[in-house]
């Protein structure tokens, strides 16, 4: 008796799963298992700790997010794979590889893992890699909330993670809409992960969201004023603000979910008083704004490319800048498209539909200057151009098929079919993913020291841009003809089978497109001595991360620049300009443990809460406020680097010369 | 206020500053004191249900307090220093108006399209006797 | 005063940040209003906020945030005149109000649910439990704030760290009185005026 209230509802059922999803924890486990041995073997566990896990260094942090980004995109893209290999399989008498239930776990987690983890993971890897080297700083306004909010998406990450070894996940899609999501109609603890891994990830996101839009407002180096900023960096700003205005519908949302299950309140229950609508309502308030939080950096990362590898200054800055506003503002007025044939009348549709109309305009506005910046500049097809040429016709067709779905009666027809389906991922595949996949080739000698092999980055984006197209044009045909999504079965006279399998291919190649470019990856640091950089500066860049060595050191800059104009660095080559070489010594952030301690009891919080284990969560929610008072009662957080170790560094990388 | 808290506190170069703020908190205090026991007032001598004006101007009252509070007590201001918390409340309280807003009108939109209730329902058919 | 640790704070970055994170705190109340909004008539056969809740017992609760609000006001001023005391006698004001606000809204949820009129009787009382008591809970949050700036205060003195979460806990303490303004005036006076 004792012991049953000690662990809730777990049991040994908890641990009984299908053989996939037994494949799938072995696959886990093993790769866990084999990385604590190389660690081992090597000795590399304090510098695991001691570099990387308590590091306070935004570029680390980066670094490390983009890592679980690309780990959680490989399994949400494998989860992808099983979907195609049952759609292509799964007609008439023959039903596939898995079953209903589990097929239902399958779409929610691929898409919540891909959204929470894979896309917001890139997005704040990357920002937390540029931002604060854009504008000229040292470090982002709170360093040790920075890795506050790493640790906490990492919890929420390792407990969605959880699910698959121990009970099951969620089978009401990556939103969870009640009533399907409420306790009579999901009984198992599924959607308790769902909830927890977001609620514990989204305080993660929140917090980054309040520290970068600080950093940028009071960080930046003298002389940039904000219409003296790069793009990427007013794109950072108003996604930053976009999350800070919308996670907390998601937080109250789904705290309000958890409260009917655990408790029996009727916020959206069937009976008893409750709303469904209102959930889908109040999550898609959040869920629109969430698209935009992704897309914007990637706009700006696009900015930034485009410029540089034009060789000329990016086109319409101010209109840009009204672009990122007008849909920071616009983001929160479309968000019943989501719903339009969910019972409303013809007046609330309609606004909702022209509004929806209204947004495209301002992306519209940005790929016409993006277009203007490469016409007569003197254009270097790179890796990252690939990346962007892929964008502009693959996230355009992607687009106008959403300003179709924008009309309300074509939506009746469209609405959750596949047609919805190859919209929303040709937005978010070649626009999240190309977008971020390009930042991270762009930027990877100022963070690494090592040029990234051309040839291969080339080939991944092609294999990328042609698997797309493969994967998601049955998609839209297929969306047309009727095919719903979520679909695990259906009869073979409807005719769908060949696309599926087509669909399937496209998949596979998409698969080969991420080997390569990891193979990219790899490969270039395996040649690193020939690939080094040794100059800082790899394609004449235009901002200021490309004035210090590479790899960035800790610091970013020896000496913080003075700027004068929009791309200050690229201005300064033009005009020969001199520096006044005054060094001075500076203070840095210690590193600090308290992060991964905290998120350890936001961990113990969450699976106590999913398993009814009061104990647990009791224990978890004392350690983060003991983490808390533990840091606000450290005295000792910096040191300092003399300006005899800059200097050093300076002639190390440069040479005497400079 | 005493002599001696006067003279405590209003010494000095920060003397003047200080007392505008000391001078801040008491006006804010006193107004919402003020309108909270306005708005009380009106609702619990209220002799119609769902009045709406009395439930409007109870309204403009809250809406009063929160400006009010807002420069007071959260000292908002168009100075330089202020600016930037200014503009980030601002657009907040905008966000805020139209997802309230659209979704007490999203929500009533539902509410009127679904099917009515056993009585109102008997109540229509009969209404389209003859039909 | 710029040399002021109080008027440093409120320059700093820190103050900036958790101004953000009020706001942010904000638009929770907010979806938080926008549920009860929609689900205040939904009493399932039980009795409507005309009938359950009290009128003076909200505007004695009110009074007293209010007049917490401009203790812990008083708490920054005597900060800024450096008076270590003061700061702290103010702040034990502030606590012992917010105390007796937590009591009496405590007292009245223990007293509801008794009657059968809990949060899981209707999507109404949900909304209302919810609303009012995610209030509440800042309050508490609140109120062991102070004890640990108050303990802060003692021990290591007026310090700029100090002085930074002086500024930052009477930013969150105005704030909770701006929801309870809304609250008081949507829950209570529009619920006895018939919304």
């Amino acid at each position: 008796m004792m012991l049953a209230n000690l662990l809730g509802l777990l049991n040994v059922d908890s641990f009984r799963h299908d053989i996939i999803q037994n494949v799938g924890v072995g696959i886990m486990t093993l790769s866990i298992f084999f990385a604590s041995l190389a660690l081992t073997y090597f000795r590399k566990w304090k510098w695991l700790f001691g570099e990387w896990l308590s590091s306070l260094d935004h570029k680390k942090i980066g670094v490390m997010y983009i890592i679980v980004a690309v780990l959680m995109l490989s399994k949400a893209g494998f989860d992808a794979l099983l979907m195609r290999t049952q759609q292509s399989l799964s007609v008439g008498n023959n039903h596939g590889i898995l079953a209903s239930q589990h097929y239902q776990q399958i779409f929610s987690s691929h898409g919540t893992t891909m959204i929470f983890f894979a896309a917001m993971g890139l997005m704040f890897g990357i920002i937390n890699l540029a931002v604060p080297i854009l504008i000229g700083t040292r470090d982002v306004a709170f360093p040790w909330l920075n890795s506050v909010s790493f640790w906490l998406f990492v919890s929420g990450m390792i407990l969605l993670n959880t699910s698959l070894a121990i009970g099951d996940f969620s089978g009401a899609g990556w939103l969870a809409y009640p009533p399907l999501s409420e306790l009579q109609f999901s009984p198992t603890v599924g959607v308790d992960y769902w909830i927890w891994s977001l609620q514990i990830a989204g305080v993660g996101s929140l917090l980054s969201g309040i520290n970068f839009i600080v950093t940028i407002l009071m960080k930046r180096t003298k002389g940039m004023n904000l219409m003296k900023m790069p793009m990427f960096v007013w794109s950072v700003l108003g996604s930053m603000t976009l999350v800070v205005f919308a996670f907390p519908v998601l937080t109250a949302t789904i705290t309000l979910l958890y409260l009917d299950r655990l408790v029996g309140t009727h916020f959206f229950t069937s009976g008893g008083g409750g709303n469904p609508m209102m959930y889908v309502n109040l999550i898609w308030a959040w869920g629109h704004p969430e698209v935009y939080i992704l897309i914007l950096p990637a706009f700006g990362i696009f900015s930034e490319i485009v410029a540089t590898f034009s060789k000329k200054k990016l086109f319409g800055y101010t209109s840009m800048v009204w672009a990122i506003w007008a849909i920071v503002i616009l983001s929160f007025t479309v968000w019943l498209h989501h719903f339009f044939t969910m019972g409303a009348g013809a007046d609330v549709n309609g606004f909702f539909g022209i509004m929806t109309m209204i947004i495209a305009i301002p992306t519209g506005v940005k790929i016409f200057n993006w277009l203007f910046t490469m016409f007569r500049g003197k254009i270097t097809f790179s890796a990252p151009m690939i990346w962007f040429v892929g964008f502009i016709l693959l996230f355009s067709i992607g687009g106008v098929a959403g300003v179709l779905l924008a009309v309300p009666p074509a939506d009746f027809q469209l609405h959750n079919s596949l047609f919805l389906v190859a919209h929303f991922h040709s937005m978010i595949v070649s626009g999240v993913l190309f977008g971020y996949f390009a930042g991270i080739v762009y930027w990877f000698p100022k963070f690494s020291g090592i040029k990234l092999n051309e040839r291969l980055g080339k080939i991944a984006a092609y294999l990328w841009i042609l698997g797309f197209i493969v994967a998601f044009v049955p998609l839209y045909a297929l969306g047309i003809m009727g095919a719903t999504r979520r679909m695990d079965h259906y009869s073979p006279s409807m005719g769908w089978q060949p696309l599926f399998i087509v669909a399937g291919v496209g998949v596979l190649i998409i698969g080969l497109g991420l080997l390569t470019l990891v193979s990219q990856v790899l490969y270039s640091v395996y040649k690193h001595v020939e690939n080094k950089d040794r100059t800082g500066d790899p394609y004449d860049g235009r901002t200021l991360e490309w004035s210090i060595p590479s790899p960035a050191p800790h610091y970013n800059f020896s000496i913080l620049p003075i700027v004068k104009k929009t791309d200050d660095f690229w201005e300064s080559k033009q005009e020969k300009r001199s520096r006044d070489l005054v060094y001075k010594d500076i203070s840095m952030p210690k590193n600090s443990y308290i992060g991964l301690f905290l998120s350890s009891g936001a961990f113990a919080l969450g699976f106590g809460a999913v398993w009814h284990i009061l104990w647990l969560s009791i224990v978890g929610l004392l350690i983060i406020l003991g983490s808390v008072i533990a840091r606000t009662l450290t005295e000792d957080t910096e040191y300092t680097i003399p300006k005899e170790k800059l200097i050093l560094d300076d002639i190390q990388f440069y040479g005497e010369g400079k | 206020m005493d002599i001696h808290f006067q003279r405590c506190i209003f010494n000095g170069a920060y003397g003047a500053m200080i007392k505008e703020r000391l001078h801040n908190y008491l006006i804010g205090f006193v107004s919402c004191i003020f309108l909270s026991i306005a708005g009380y007032s009106i609702a619990v001598s209220s002799t119609s249900n769902l009045n709406y004006y009395e439930i409007g101007v109870v309204g403009i009252l809250a809406l009063s307090q929160l400006t009010i509070q807002g420069i007071f007590f959260l000292h908002l201001s168009l100075q330089k220093k202020d600016r930037y918390r200014l503009i980030i409340a601002g657009l907040i309280m905008l966000i805020i108006t139209i997802l309230v807003s659209g979704s007490i009108w999203i929500m009533n939109n539902l509410n009127s399209h679904m099917m009515p209730d056993a009585s109102r329902m008997n109540q229509y058919i009969k209404s389209q006797d003859g039909l | 005063m710029e040399n002021n640790l109080v008027i440093k704070a409120e320059n700093s970055k820190s103050y900036l940040g958790f101004w953000i994170y009020i706001l942010t705190d904000c638009v929770v109340f907010a979806s938080l209003f926008a549920v009860y909004a929609t689900l205040h008539n939904n009493t399932n056969g039980g009795e409507s906020a005309q009938i359950l809740f009290s009128m003076p017992l909200a505007l004695t609760q009110t009074i007293i945030l209010l007049t917490s609000s401009l203790t812990s006001g008083l708490a920054i001023i005597a900060a800024l005149n450096k008076h270590k005391t003061r700061i702290l006698l103010w702040t034990v004001v502030t606590f012992l109000l917010g105390s007796l606000f937590l009591f009496l809204e405590l007292r009245e949820f223990n007293h509801l649910a008794s009657m059968g009129d809990s949060w899981r009787a209707s999507g109404f009382l949900s909304s209302y439990f919810v609303l009012v008591g995610t209030h509440g809970l800042h309050i508490l949050i609140g109120l062991l704030w102070m004890i640990v700036l108050g303990l802060i205060i003692i021990k290591k003195g007026l310090t700029a760290k100090s002085m930074k979460g002086l500024v930052m806990f009477n930013l969150f303490w105005h704030f909770l009185d701006v929801i309870w303004i809304f609250i008081f005036s949507v829950v209570y006076l529009m619920g006895h005026m018939g919304l």
